[in-house]
């Protein structure tokens, strides 16, 4: 393929991996035992800025996904999803109060899979938000949020979509100081309260992650808020990497491009990740999904080998141009 | 809800449509055979209808009296029981139906001798959206294309028992009270600003839900 040498194919000065991350030995076996062809090659893991503590680079959502309610041929479909996702090297996983049933589905997903590995807890790097207001009732909800997850603490407590930041954040910043959760963000998602983001990004060093929306085709965070958190050591989730699925339908009736090949990607969904995580400042994207075929496939993405600058600006290009 | 204006119908829909369906399936087998219960007392309302010489006394009120009991039945067994279970605003939508099912009761109460009947062409139309909300609506799975264990029924899901309400209601509200014509068209226009209101506004919701669901 003209123009693909090796360097374009691996990214650029900017995008350097820090660690790969190999799944755990235990899941390496498990992988390798499944009836699936689940690779095994190591993910790409970034470090969160502040901190240096590396996470893969695809997570996993639970936006509508794991909201089932009480139905228990559904639970135990998530807790599939959940045990794949462990398996293939995965470790963020992100929630909120919001999304109706999904934390607790998470929290019996994570009690089975610990069950089934003789206790042992999985890796999960638990992000989650708080959504209420006033400030005052944050407390509660987050440790309600706890209870649902049933974990000891969060690593990540997020600020979701800015709702009642100002009570919000202190409240969670003093909670990282005595040790009740580990990273401390803020949220937003398609486009809304940007400057805002801008600006507790500007004044406040005491966020670790931000989350925004942000892919191929929904890129208005590259001008500012990427570039800010970059500067400011702030890690970067990127959530709706599909717009909910809408990008993915609109793709699947067009062949891929031929760079897809020479990143090693089989599918649509591959590609955007890929896309998403080459992108300098962000840390892990967080498709959310309910089937374990698509946890695979998105799991692929977090593996070599992924675009530079230059491929990067070709793929926004021709995906613009089908979409 | 902050910036609650840039917000979408699709952002504020918690769960899929196969969740969605899943409940309905799910709610029908467990409280199976309270649908007999409803469909019979929606039929009855029908039958009542259609009698002739004037209409069946006091079938109005009685009809409506049962249709509250439906209101207050899928307040508490679908919407604070199980709709609860995927949207954490189903208890305040359950108050509401409840709130409905109040109202339903009390116009039962003020027309105790009230008749149904089907002359005009509003009360023709209140019958055809009646056989729809209790007879033809869970006929809407198969033709979806869903299975019928997730059909919609009157009396246990919210979207036939609003339907089928809207029907009775213009089928029984100008039913003729002994007043004079005069007060019975203001009562009647005060009753409709009481009742109508909320069955139309969950038939809204529920139109822009099922086209939003993914």
């Amino acid at each position: 393929m003209p123009g693909l040498t090796r360097r374009a194919l691996i990214a650029g000065a900017p995008f350097v991996p820090i660690a790969v991350a190999a799944p755990t030995a235990a899941a390496a076996v498990a992988a390798a035992r499944s009836s699936s062809a689940a690779p095994t090659a190591p993910l790409l893991a970034k470090p969160l800025p502040k901190t240096g503590e590396p996470l893969p680079v695809v997570g996993l959502g639970s936006w509508i996904t794991f909201n089932v309610g009480t139905d228990a041929a559904a639970r135990a479909g998530c807790a599939a999803v959940l045990k794949a996702f462990f398996e293939g090297g995965g470790r963020v996983v992100d929630s909120s109060p919001m999304y109706g049933s999904s934390q607790a589905v998470i929290g019996e997903a994570l009690a089975r899979i610990a069950a089934a590995n003789g206790g042992r807890q999985p890796p999960v790097y638990a992000a989650d938000k708080v959504w209420i207001s006033p400030g005052a009732r944050g407390p509660t909800q987050i440790e309600q949020s706890r209870a649902a997850w049933r974990i000891g603490r969060f690593d990540l407590l997020q600020v979701h979509n800015l709702l009642a930041w100002e009570e919000h954040l202190p409240q969670l910043l003093a909670m990282k100081s005595d040790g009740r959760v580990r990273h401390v963000g803020i949220t937003t998602s398609e486009g809304r309260r940007h400057r805002e983001i801008e600006r507790l990004l500007d004044r406040e060093p005491g966020i670790d992650v931000v989350q925004v929306s942000y892919n191929i085709v929904d890129r208005d965070v590259e001008q500012r808020i990427l570039p800010l958190a970059a500067e400011r050591k702030v890690g970067v989730l990127a959530n709706r990497p599909f717009r909910q699925g809408d990008l993915l339908r609109e793709l699947q009736q067009r062949p891929l491009p031929g760079w897809a090949a020479e990143l090693g990607c089989t599918s649509w969904a591959e590609a955007i990740l890929k896309f998403i995580v080459s992108h300098p400042a962000v840390t892990c994207a967080i498709p959310a999904t309910t089937r374990v075929d698509h946890v695979r496939q998105n799991l692929r993405a977090a593996r070599p080998p992924w675009p530079d600058e230059t491929l990067r600006r070709r793929m926004a290009a021709d995906v613009a141009r089908l979409v | 809800m902050d910036a609650w204006w840039t917000y979408r119908p699709s952002d504020v829909v918690l769960y899929s449509a196969e969740t969605w369906w899943r409940l309905v399936a799910n709610a029908n087998a467990e409280l199976w055979p309270a649908h007999l219960v409803a469909v019979a007392v929606g039929v009855a309302a029908i039958v009542a209808s259609l009698a002739g010489r004037g209409g069946v006394r006091r079938a109005a009120p009685l009809a409506v009296a049962a249709f509250a009991l439906a209101w207050l039945f899928v307040a508490w067994r679908f919407f604070v029981e199980r709709f609860s279970t995927i949207n954490w605003a189903a208890p305040a939508i359950g108050a509401v139906f409840a709130v409905e099912a109040v109202l339903l009761a009390a116009w039962a109460l003020a027309h105790r001798d009230a008749r149904l009947r089907v002359r005009s062409g509003g009360e023709r139309a209140g019958l055809v959206l009646l056989v729809l909300g209790v007879v033809a609506y869970p006929v809407l799975a198969l033709a979806e294309g869903r299975s019928w264990r997730s059909a919609e029924a009157f009396g246990i899901a919210p979207d036939p028992t609003a339907l089928a309400t809207v029907g009775l209601l213009l089928v029984a509200l100008d039913a003729p009270d002994g007043r004079d014509a005069r007060a019975r068209r203001w009562a009647a226009i005060g009753w409709r600003a009481l009742l109508w209101p909320i069955p139309l506004a969950w038939l809204a919701a529920a139109v822009t839900l099922r086209l939003t669901m993914r």
